[in-house]
This record gives structure tokens, sequence and C-alpha cells, in this order.
């Protein structure tokens, strides 16, 4: 895609803050947020998003979001290594995790 | 390390294998899963089929004894067992959808058929391994003759006989019925009965016969005479016998309450049919969602007729490959007309659409959110558009 290829590395180095429906912000370098396919176009096209690098998610309750972001840390670290440690979701947030990372693409 | 040895490139599994990992392994104990809304299932359904995970076991996940309605996008792992499981836990179903449901065996529909005594709308595409005779035993059964609602595709097992088995049992109730892809069905005679049967249609969808001259003016124009004041859904994709007659003398006079036509590939249609039948068509308060896509020889009056009329009700629209449309068609739009509601259009391979164009139909329809603009190759991200509207398919964004 040519837009994301335009992403500097100065872009890179920049934070970007997620905002959950109950207000926590989780503030993540936009390099990890990219992990997302969702945040990824959000945060390179013309939209409102890509300018102030904060995105707020309706329909997010933070601990969901939490876990995410944990998530695009660990793919972002881990991403091409073999042997990685298990990422762990506990059994009760399944469901409600497969939801949301459905909308986010993760 | 085993990955390596087995020169497989390793990949992370993404969050949602993750979690639909747990999903399974944890199907036997659904409460451990968290409390969740009936919503939110329909859902959770739809992920696991797109991720090709709806199988025997994650099935049962959605089996509830109060269920009304089920759905199921993706049923080819759900084996022979596990789809009686549906009618044994859902006795109070009444609305079934199974898409993909290759392995839906005889045996199956048969229990369903002693089964389901509440079902009045099963929904089905691919049910190849139902035979000709088991469907008229299912039909014929307790549960069969209830049927309001009906539709089928992809499947050449359902034939001539297996329709009048049908019609007999539920034909003035239905009032939906589809008939889709079915090969099995290659006698003019049993598509000609429909109408003498059906009387109560909502929704019509027969689309690409085993052969166009299976469906004709005549057969159209009798199903809609008897059945137009009801219908609000016609579904005629690649019957491309019809031709004009059909919206002269079929859809003007007795349509008055649709709102949904679809004609794609309908290459017999003219600017003078859609002229005649659009041009002060008053019983008709206007159509929300159109599809002439691929009709080939339409051109800018006939389509001008058309836009004229449903104007201010038109939601959803395609055009593409109606290839005859000209610059001229917008120019005079966005001199006379306004779109209020219209939110989705593709206009793919309508190859006169340029720049100026897009900005056109970006100010004539202030609600319009998706623009599919496919093989435009005039189109360039230069057009001056709204900011909330999302332009789909330019050359340039592929690259």
């Amino acid at each position: 895609m040519s837009d994301t290829e335009e992403i500097t590395q100065d872009e890179q180095n920049q934070v970007v803050t997620l905002i959950s429906k109950d207000g926590f912000q989780f503030q993540l370098p936009k390099e990890v947020a990219l992990v997302s396919g969702t945040l990824k176009s959000m945060l390179s096209t013309s939209f409102k998003e890509s300018a102030t690098n904060r995105i707020i998610l309706h329909d997010m309750e933070a601990v969901l979001l939490e876990k995410v972001v944990e998530y695009c840390f660990y793919n972002w670290k881990y991403e091409g290594q073999v042997d990685v440690p298990d990422f762990d979701v506990p059994t009760e947030m399944a469901l409600e995790l497969l939801v949301v990372s459905d909308f986010l693409e993760v | 390390s085993a990955a390596l040895l087995n020169k497989e490139e390793f990949k992370i599994p993404s969050l949602q294998d993750i979690c639909i990992k747990i999903i399974t392994d944890n199907i036997e104990a659904v409460d451990l899963l968290g409390e969740i809304g009936v919503i939110n299932m329909k859902k959770i359904s739809r992920i696991l089929s797109k991720n090709r995970s709806l199988n025997s076991k994650t099935m049962s996940l959605f089996l509830d004894r109060s269920l009304k309605e089920l759905e199921f996008w993706d049923c080819s792992h759900i084996d022979r067992d596990a789809l009686n499981q549906i009618a044994s836990f859902c006795s109070d179903i009444e609305k079934l959808n199974l898409n993909m449901c290759g392995q839906l065996h005889n045996e199956n529909l048969q229990y369903f058929g002693t089964k389901l005594h509440k079902l009045q709308h099963l929904t089905l595409n691919g049910p190849f391994l139902i035979s000709d005779v088991m469907w008229q035993d299912f039909f014929d059964s307790e549960v069969g003759k209830n049927l309001k609602g009906f539709n089928i595709r992809n499947t050449h097992r359902f034939t001539g006989d297996s329709l009048i088995a049908l019609l007999d049992n539920c034909g003035p109730n239905l009032e939906a019925l589809t008939l889709s892809k079915l090969d099995g069905l290659t006698n003019k005679a049993h598509y000609d009965i429909l109408a003498h049967y059906l009387q109560n249609l909502k929704h019509l969808e027969i689309s690409y016969p085993n052969k166009e001259e299976l469906i004709d003016d005549d057969l159209m124009v009798n199903i809609l005479a008897t059945n137009g004041g009801t219908l609000e859904t016609l579904i005629l994709d690649g019957c491309s016998d019809l031709t004009d007659q059909l919206l002269i003398s079929g859809i003007k006079p007795f349509c008055t309450a649709l709102s949904k036509l679809s004609l794609a590939k309908l290459d017999q249609l003219t600017d003078s049919g859609l002229t005649q039948t659009f041009t002060n068509w008053t019983i008709n308060g206007g159509l929300m969602d159109v599809n002439f896509s691929r009709c080939l020889h339409l051109t800018d009056d006939g389509m001008f007729a058309f836009l004229e009329h449903s104007s201010q009700t038109i939601v959803e629209l395609n055009l593409n490959s109606v290839k005859e449309l000209s610059k001229g068609l917008f120019t005079k739009l966005s001199r006379k007309l306004y779109f209020p509601l219209l939110t989705t259009l593709d206009i793919g391979f309508v190859r006169s659409v340029d720049d100026s164009v897009l900005s056109i139909l970006s100010r004539v329809a202030p609600k319009l959110k998706i623009l599919e603009v496919y093989g435009d190759n005039k189109c360039t991200p230069k057009a001056l558009v709204r900011d909330d509207l999302r332009i789909i398919g330019r050359e340039i964004d592929s690259i």
C-alpha cells in the first residue's frame, strides 16, 4: 500500500493514544499500534485520527483494550522469531476479546 | 524449532486465533467463557465462520434451548451428527439459515422434519446431498407444511418434482421464496406453475436459471399480477431472457410496495422500457435498493427517468458496467436531482466517470459513504469530494 510506505522513521517514533469506552487512556508507540490492521488504516489516511494520533474506541472496555495493547507489544516484539512464549488470555475473556480483536484486525 | 525443521515460516498466531483456541478448548464448560448477549453470539458465530473455525465442536456454543433464530455462515466443517444436534437442542427454532451446508444429509432433513415444529423460514445454500425424494418427503411432513419462507441455492438435486411438492404443501402461504442456481430445474413447465400457487409473496428471488429461456416475461407478469401488491423484494439476476415487457407489463402496473429491485445481467432491457416504466409511476413511492449492473444497453435517458422517480428514496444503487452512461447524465443530475438518502453507489466500469463526476456525486448525495469506482481509469486522488466519502477502487489506491 502506497499510503503506509509513506510513514517515515520520524512518524514511527510518535506516540498513539487509545481511549477506551470508560475513559482509560493507553499510550503506545505508533510502530506498535500498526500491528492492528484497523488502527493501521486509521493512522495512515486523511482521517482526523492520523493527524491527532488519538483514537477513541467507543465500544471497547479498558480491560479488553489493555489486553489488545499487550498483544500488540507481544506481536511487535516477537514477530519473525521462533520459540516465542505463549500469549496468555484468561478463559473468561476469550469470547469478548474475540469480538474486539475481529474489529481491530489483530 | 519444529517449524524451522519443517522449513515453514514461523508466524505469531493472531489474537483471534488465540481466542478461538481457548474457546475450542473450553467448549465443554461454556460458563467459563463469560456472559455474552444474543447479539454478540451472532457476531461471534460470524467471526468463527470468517476464520473458518465453525465446526462440530465450536458449534455447540450457539445451541440454546430458547433460540428462535439460528444462522451459520459456513457449515462446511459441521458433520452429520452435529447438524442433528441443532434440531434436538433448539426445537423451538423459527428461522434456520445454513450456508455452505454440503454436509447436510437426507437423514438430517428427515430429522428436522420430525423435530422443528415451529420452523417457518428455512434458508439453505449448497445442500447438494439432499435427494429429490427427500425434498418431497420433507415438504409433506408436518414441519414442511408450515413453511412461510423457503430459500434455496446451489444444488442440482432440487428438481421439478421437489418444487411441485413445495408448492402443493406451502404455495399459497409462502411469503419468501428463493430459487437460485438450481440446475435440476430444466423444464419450463415447472417454473410456469409458480404463478398458480403464489399469492402472498413479500420476497421473491429467481436467479441464474439453468437456461435463460426458462424464465420469460409471461411467467413473471403472471406472478407479479397476483403478488405485486405485497411484494417488497424482487431479484431476477441473470434471467437474461426477460425484456422491457417485465418492466412495462409486470412491474409498473402491479408492484405498489416494491422497494428492492435487482435486475443484474438483464441485457435486453432498453431505455425505452425504463422511460415508459418510471415516468409517472405514481402507484409506487420510490425504490430503495436497486441493481442494474451489467444491463449493457441502458443509457442516459432511461437511467435519468429511473433516478428522477426514485431520487428521494434510493439508498443503495449498483450501476456497475452500465457502460453506455456518459458524463452528460451526471451533469444533468447536478442541475436537476438531489439524493438525500443515497449511501452506497457502485459505478465501476462506467468509464465516462472522472474527477468532476465524483465531485458532482459528492455534492448531490450528501449522505453517500461508499463509492466504488473500479475500472474507472479517469478517477484520481485529485477529485474534490467530501471528507467522509470513501472512494474505493481508484487505480492509484492499489499500487
